[in-house]
């Protein structure tokens, strides 16, 4: 709640300059276009307000930005002419408003007075002579109008002495070296590409400067060699005309020179251009650093929700919470956590009872903790519930067709605890609405893997159960160690890499039908990669050399060795995913261009790791399947609203629900993101600059693509000719931002879904 | 009296040749039947409304031509290397760069065959041509093996496909023209690529 309020805090502020600004320029005689325009944007920022400080529970802002809103109506529809409203009244408005919203983040700060404002703006709304004029009439009142005193005001608005202002006016004209200032996700997401581009460009010019270093190197001897003959040449004929050959030395020499020359400043220049691309992706590294705490806020509510539905105590603590991570991982592990932690509230944590008998506290305990280790980091879910039951998995996996027979029986006990990340796992006996649907822990394990991480599990019966998940700091760069397969360059991330070895052909051996190696103290089976990927022409291996390049590669305490036709460089990659529609192939992870414009697949080892070790263990001869993977990936809902706050609010709502968000600042953000997204559901607010709900809703409703796109109208306009408006242009429901609470929102997405 | 004069692809008026002078007909009223007969010549107009238009580009795979709307063209680009990508299905090429930019490649006839709507070669390709062609926000590169020209086609002249729709699919052709070019529906042929992508690459 504290990051909403923050984010509202932030939010209202624009609003409340946009009001103050406006109320400067109207009492300085705006022009009547001018006037026109800027009444249109301070009637949208006292409307958006209400409706943000609505979203946050915050009442006396939300009904005093209705009365601001009511009193910039009625002006700008031409009811109220500039003259007879008192500016001092919209500036103390404009204070106290800015009072509430820092009252909200500053617990000390003195009471605001708000009831008579609200009773002078509302008389003055409500005592407007109506007139016809026309919406831009206003401004021809306004450019004829003196600015009155004080006094002349307070007469004129026949009310009540104004209250006291009890904060400095809000209005920051400059910003501070350690203020922040908003920055549209597009924009910084433009950014990084852009960088990221910039440094395989980078990339590709340190491949030209080697070549250019060897091409010098190669004159260089050439000109030695030159000279050296030409010096025998004149020894031997001694007394003829020398002097074209050494007209064609000192070219040469000169030629060279000039090189040199060139080839010294190049160097100069590309080791600070180095300098400051290695600079400015450190620097976009640090922009897209985020504390994990900005996802986990919503968390100790829903774990005392679930609990409370399930008849259990659960307390949540959380440590680490100041951890930063990159904000595209940070956005994706959200759900994942939740589904960690729901199953630990449903399937770990005991009733109060059956905890008290077996001697545990009534009250379970759930932590969650971040921590960077390395380059990576890490997230556990600790709860001292039941732990996982072996029989129980295992009797599970046999019911659903997860295993058969046979593999039940060769399962050991750590094999049978990675079973509920298979897909189609649930322990679960009966269906509830946390969880027990077998729909799941594999998509959690997938969305891990996807960003280059892995799950680690550990589970006591009787004593809890530990998730830990391995994510990257950073998604910007990966370091990859390139390698070579069926003649196809592959890289892997270097953290997967445990060691790689130059096995001798002979010191392969064999043993229970396969190839064997021993390696970083153990002795593994060996799997030929381009088996593992059912390359296009893999074949059983014979190195002309006699040597096989063997990885070591580990995900949590998994290891295999994979034998590779190469190994060649590690390199800071780019790594992106693969293009639509190939969401998710097995044992890939995504694409890096090298610089050299090749393409490397880059290697998901989570997976590779896991395809080899069920080679072993269910003694697999075929090649791995090849099958992209069903799409895992929860609904897309599009969220169109241009507060922040509400944005922010109903984001945090949806994805802590399971769902995926993309969010828009107006309507026409909206329908060009629609053009992109594959949006399953869109919630609209109404009033929005550039584009309205409404005009969305039509937009949406008239084209064959979309039409039966569901849309949601969340807003702040009560009137039930607005509501009839909404569901004449096509909306499936209107939701008011006055009556709006969470389970509305969430049943009226599913109903529609 | 006006006679319709064809817009395009008409010949150029070949002149008679001289009369026979022991016919003694006179050299301008032999003129008049000359260019009276040329006139008849001409393929009658057909007015087409501009707005039943259709501007496609024409692609050949494996000896049968297909037409893809330009509108949803971004670019042709000859095919550089495609990077395979391991576990997808047959009509998946694997991953084109352009200008650092990475697309999924999609051989259409090998795509078209698994739908029945085509009879791929018999000989496996590699030489070809990509058609960067876009729909609904999605961007793919078509391997074809050649494209042939860019040129309009009346919606009115489209006869049905001769193969029916999908059960529960819309079948990605709009149609045939009279010279036997398959008319695509590319929102249609995107959809099903979606759908195929998401459900089994093989």
């Amino acid at each position: 709640m504290q990051q909403l309020l923050a984010t509202f805090v932030a939010e209202a502020q624009e609003h409340l300059q946009v009001v103050s600004q406006g109320v400067l320029a109207l009492e300085q005689r705006a022009t009547a276009d001018d006037a026109s325009a800027l009444l249109a944007e301070m009637f949208r920022a006292a409307h958006s307000l209400k409706g943000a400080a609505r979203a946050v529970g915050a009442a006396e802002t939300a009904d005093l930005a209705h009365a601001l809103e009511s009193v910039m109506g009625q002006i700008r529809a031409g009811a109220l002419p500039p003259a007879q409203v008192s500016f001092d009244l919209l500036y103390q408005t404009v204070d106290a408003l800015g009072a509430l919203v820092n009252r909200l983040v500053a617990s000390d700060a003195a009471p605001v007075a708000v009831a008579p404002l609200i009773q002078r703006l509302t008389a003055l709304a409500t005592d407007a002579p109506k007139s016809t004029a026309s919406p831009g009439s206003a401004a021809a009142h306004t450019s004829g109008v003196s600015t009155p005193t004080p006094t002349q005001a307070a007469e004129s608005a026949d009310a009540p002495a104004p209250p006291t202002v009890l904060t400095p006016p809000i209005l920051v004209p400059t910003l501070g070296a350690d203020e922040s200032v908003r920055v549209a996700n597009t924009k910084l997401d433009a950014i990084i590409e852009q960088v990221g581009e910039l440094q395989v460009a980078q990339l590709a010019n340190t491949l030209y400067m080697r070549r250019l270093q060897q091409l010098v190197e190669e004159a260089e001897r050439a000109e030695a060699t030159q000279r050296n003959r030409a010096g025998a040449l004149r020894g031997a004929v001694q007394g003829s005309d020398n002097s074209f050959a050494a007209t064609a030395d000192h070219a040469l020499s000169t030629l060279l020179a000039d090189v040199r020359r060139l080839w010294s400043a190049m160097q100069a220049n590309y080791r600070h251009e180095t300098q400051l691309v290695d600079d400015l992706g450190e620097a976009v590294l640090r922009m897209r650093l985020m504390p994990v705490a900005s996802v986990l806020e919503g968390f100790p509510r829903m774990v005392r929700d679930l609990a409370h539905a399930l008849d259990k105590r659960v307390r949540l603590t959380i440590e680490g919470g100041d951890t930063e991570i990159d904000r595209s991982v940070l956005e994706q592990i959200k759900a994942p956590l939740t589904h960690l932690l729901r199953n630990a509230v449903d399937h770990g944590i005991e009733a109060p009872a059956a905890r008290s008998a077996r001697g545990k506290p009534a009250e379970g305990h759930i932590r969650l903790k971040a921590a960077q280790r390395g380059s990576m980091i890490v997230i556990e879910i600790d709860d001292d519930g039941a732990g996982i039951d072996g029989a129980q998995v295992r009797a599970s996996a046999l019911a659903r067709g997860v295993i058969d027979a046979a593999e039940a029986t060769r399962l050991n006990d750590h094999d049978l605890l990675w079973l509920i990340f298979r897909s189609g796992m649930s322990t679960r006996r009966t269906v509830t609405d946390i969880s027990g649907r077998g729909v799941g822990l594999d998509v959690v394990r997938d969305q891990v893997e996807r960003l280059r991480g892995y799950i680690d599990l550990a589970s006591t019966p009787g004593q809890g159960t530990r998730f830990a998940l391995h994510l990257p700091l950073s998604v910007a760069t990966t370091l990859c160690l390139l390698i070579e397969s069926s003649a196809q360059v592959f890289a892997i991330p270097t953290s997967g890499v445990l060691r790689v070895a130059r096995v001798q052909a002979r010191a392969i051996g064999h043993a229970e039908g396969r190839d064997v190696v021993h390696i970083g103290g153990r002795v593994l089976a060996l799997h030929d990669l381009s088996t593992l990927l059912a390359l296009t022409g893999a074949t059983d291996r014979a190195p002309d050399d006699g040597v096989v390049y063997a990885l070591l590669l580990g995900v949590a305490d998994q290891r295999v060795a994979i034998a590779v036709d190469a190994v060649h460089e590690v390199q800071e990659l780019v790594v992106k995913p693969l293009p639509q529609p190939l969401s998710h192939v097995q044992h890939i992870a995504g694409a890096s261009n090298l610089g050299t414009g090749e393409i490397a697949l880059v290697l998901n080892v989570a997976d590779l790791v896991r395809a080899a070790d069920q080679r072993v263990n269910r003694r697999v001869t075929a090649p791995a399947a090849a099958v992209i993977a069903a799409p895992v990936a929860p609904p897309t809902l599009l969220i169109a609203d241009d507060s922040f706050t509400t944005r922010s609010l109903e984001r945090n709502i949806l994805e802590t629900a399971g769902y995926h968000v993309v969010v828009a600042a107006d309507g026409l953000e909206a329908w060009t993101l629609l053009q992109s997204e594959l949006v399953e559901l869109v919630v609209s607010d109404v009033m929005m600059p550039h584009m309205n709900g409404f005009e969305l809703t039509r937009r949406i409703r008239g084209d064959t693509r979309f039409s039966q796109l569901p849309v949601i109208l969340v807003t702040a306009q009560e009137a039930p000719a607005d509501r009839e408006q909404g569901l004449a242009a096509g909306a499936d429901a209107y939701l008011v931002k006055s009556a709006f609470d969470q389970d509305t929102l969430l049943s009226t997405v599913a109903r529609l879904l | 009296m006006t006679l319709p004069v064809a817009t395009h692809g008409a010949p150029d008026a070949t002149p008679l040749a001289p009369p026979p002078e022991n016919l003694g007909v006179d050299a301008e009223l032999h003129a008049i039947f000359a260019a009276r007969a040329h006139r008849l010549a001409q393929p009658v107009v057909q007015h087409i409304d501009d707005a039943s238009l259709r501007q496609v580009l024409i692609v050949l795979i494996a000896g049968e031509r297909y037409a893809i709307d330009s509108r949803h063209v971004v670019e042709v680009q000859a095919t550089g290397r495609i990077v395979p990508v391991p576990g997808l299905g047959e009509q998946w090429r694997g991953l084109v760069n352009v200008r650092g930019r990475l697309y999924a490649t999609l051989d259409l006839g090998r795509f078209l065959a698994q739908l029945h709507l085509h009879t791929p070669g018999a000989a496996p390709r590699s030489e070809g041509r990509f058609v960067l062609t876009r729909s609904a926000g999605l961007t793919i590169a078509l391997f074809v093996d050649e494209v042939q020209s860019v040129r309009q086609v009346a919606e009115s002249a489209v006869l049905p496909p001769l193969a029916g729709a999908l059960e529960g699919e819309r079948t990605p052709v709009i149609g045939l023209t009279d010279d036997l070019v398959v008319l695509l529906d590319v929102d249609a042929l995107f959809q099903l690529v979606r759908g195929h992508a998401s459900v089994s690459g093989s």
